[in-house]
Order: C-alpha cells, then structure tokens, then sequence
C-alpha cells in the first residue's frame, strides 16, 4: 500500500483550478512512466511466453 | 475538479482493478479497446468527474497499448512511415480535444429547467450517449448483416461498395503527396493522413477513447492499407495519442495516479482472459451482444444524468 500513497500524494497537488497552478514535474512524468513501464514489462512478458510456448496472436492481437 | 481534489479512498483500489478487469475483459473479448464504456461507466458508477475520467482512461490506455505494440512488432505488422507522419494530426486533435474538456472543466454550472448541472457533466453525458448509440448501432448492425450472410438468406457482393465520401477522399490529390510502400500505397495526399490523425486524436483527447473505429475504416477504405498492417498501425498509434494525451491532460492536473494504477492491472489481466475466450466463442453474435452492451451503457449514462439533475 506505500506505493499507492507515494501515488496518491504525488498527485495531491494537482489541483488545476488552484491560483498559479503549475504541475510538478515528478507528477506529470509517473503519468507517462507508469502506464509505458506496465506496457512494456507485460508486452515484454506476453511475447517471451509466445516465443517459449510459440502461441501465435489470434486476429487483431487481443489488446 | 482536478486530479488533486478528487479524494479517491485507496480501499476503492480493488473495485477499480476489479471494473478494469471487467472492461478489459470484454474489450479482449469483443476485440475493441473498450474506452468509450469505460470513461462513462467510471463517471456512473464510481462518480469520478469525466476529466479525470478521460485522463487516467488515458493513462491505461497507454500502457495497453505499448504492451499490444511490442507483441505486434515482431510480425512486422506497423506501417511506422504512415504512422510517424499521422502522428502530428494527432497531436493537434488531442491537444484541440484536451482544451475543449478544459473549457467545460472550468465552466461551472448551467441551468437546465430551473435545476443547476455541472456544464462538463452534462455536455459529456450527450455526447457519450451519442458516442455509445452510434457506435451501438454500426455494430448491432454489421452483425446482424454478417448472420444473414452466413446463414444464406441475404446475398452480397465479394466487396461492399465505397460511400461516395470515400470514392471522393481516394481521388483528393492535394501537395504533398506521399508514398507508404510498407503498405502498398503509391501516393495519398498528406492532408487525408493529418486529417485522420486529427478527427481520432481530437476524440481521445476529449473523450479518452483509442479511436480504432474510426482509424481502422479510415486506413482500411480511404487509405487502402492491408487490414494486418491496419490493425498493427492503429496500435502504434494508440500508443502515441493516449501517451501525448496522459502528458497534456497530466499538465492540467487531470490524470489520478492511483486510479491509472488501479486500472492497468484489471485491464492488463481483462484483456488477456476476454482475447483467449474469442477464440472459444468469435463469430458476429460477439459483436451483436457488444452492440447491445452499448445501449446500456446508454441507459447508465442517462440515470446518472437524471439523478445529477434531480438529486443533486
């Protein structure tokens, strides 16, 4: 559970219709590094599987 | 109300991974990204306001879509020329599409026969609705069409004939012209390229949907790439449009770490679980219970519109 209250105040100060709102430069890149990092870690994991147990991809590749 | 203000318990953790399995699930299994059920369903049934909706739908979506990329990489599927140069519409339209939702975010409240509606909330609510019914309709229908042609008791031609918007968008010779060898195009007008990138980055950058309904006929029928290099690119594209659109909703403090955390894991197990039953299950009746799913989707965004009205 740290890591989804680290998440949580990380975005904490998103609050964008605050008077000088700017958003903190941690917060907008695990905006775009978590789902990228998640993406290619399970992408990485599906085709090392595929290749080891040689399953093609069925018909629009199932995402 | 932005990310920063929206208190979302961390007890609500397993319920959301729990709906983004279950959205993820039937995305797999009906064979589309599942987005435009998702942003309305996480308005309706959790109450997080469509801004942050959109931004962290985003968000999942990403992270989706690169997984979904680096699977198809390695059959050569991705046409990365046409993909790179439709890239720059998309960035427009996603950037247009952020703005607009930025307008509404800040709009406040509009009076609807004497009651008092948050303006986002309302506006969104049509245009999902109207988002949901026709794309409810295009599939009820085509399967409808594919089981009477698979049964016997409709004839069709080998190919479907082009609209005339179509016939007219394939003969558009406007400079620059470029030429897409990867998918067997000799030359297509930039324009036709920017303006599909603009029409699908415009929808997810306001409605944080993928926008592979309208990319995958565009490349397919406008375009006339081979339907493996079609479904290859528009993944690649996904990847970019929901990225630069988690980065430019992020910027107005519109993506909810938490709920994107929360989101990938259902999804990212949804979505292998629905694609392996497809090819239990497939066939036209899929796309015909999909279609219906729509409409339901329909009738929850209503009843939350009705009960914001009523019962607020």
């Amino acid at each position: 559970m740290e890591i989804l209250s680290w998440l949580q105040n990380l975005g904490a100060d998103a609050n964008a219709v605050a008077p000088g709102f700017q958003a903190r430069s941690m917060y907008v890149f695990m905006c775009i590094a978590l789902p990228v990092a998640m993406g290619l870690v399970v992408g990485m994991g599906l085709r090392l599987i595929e290749r080891m147990f040689g399953i093609e991809l069925g018909r629009g590749g199932g995402h | 109300m932005s990310a920063g203000e929206f208190l979302l318990g961390l007890g609500n953790f397993p319920y959301l991974a729990l709906f983004g399995l279950v959205i993820g699930a039937m995305g797999g299994f009906f064979g589309v990204g599942g987005g435009f059920l998702m942003v309305p369903m996480l308005n309706a049934v959790f109450g997080i306001p469509y801004n942050i909706a959109v931004g962290s739908d985003l968000g999942q979506m990403t992270g989706m879509s690169t997984a979904a990329t680096v699977r198809h990489m390695r059959f050569g599927n991705i046409d990365f020329k046409l993909g790179m140069l439709m890239i720059a519409g998309t960035a427009a339209g996603v950037e247009v599409g952020a703005n607009i939702l930025e307008v509404l975010k800040h709009a406040g409240t509009i009076s609807i026969g004497g009651r008092n509606v948050e303006a986002m909330t309302f506006v969104m609510s049509l245009v999902y609705a109207a988002l949901l019914i026709f794309l409810g309709q295009a599939m009820v229908r085509e399967s409808l069409r594919t089981i009477q042609r698979t049964s016997g008791r409709v004839k069709l031609a080998a190919e479907a004939p082009a609209s005339p918007v179509v016939l007219k968008l394939r003969t558009f010779r406007l400079w620059p012209m470029v030429s897409l060898p990867a998918s067997g195009i000799e030359a297509i007008s930039l324009w036709i390229i920017l303006g599909i990138g603009f029409a699908t980055g415009f929808l997810s950058g306001m409605l944080g949907v993928g926008g592979g309904f309208i990319r995958m006929p565009a490349l397919v029928y406008v375009l006339g790439c081979p339907t493996v290099v079609a479904v290859g690119t528009d993944l690649f594209e996904i990847m970019f449009s929901a990225g630069y659109g988690v980065m430019t909703h992020a910027f107005k403090g519109n993506v909810h770490l938490v709920l994107v955390l929360a989101l990938l894991v259902g999804t990212t197990i949804g979505a292998q679980l629905g694609a392996s039953y497809t090819r239990k299950a497939g066939g036209p009746w899929v796309r015909f219970g999909f279609g219906c799913l729509a409409f339901i989707g329909v009738i929850a965004v209503m009843i939350k519109l009705y009960l914001s009205l009523f019962h607020a």
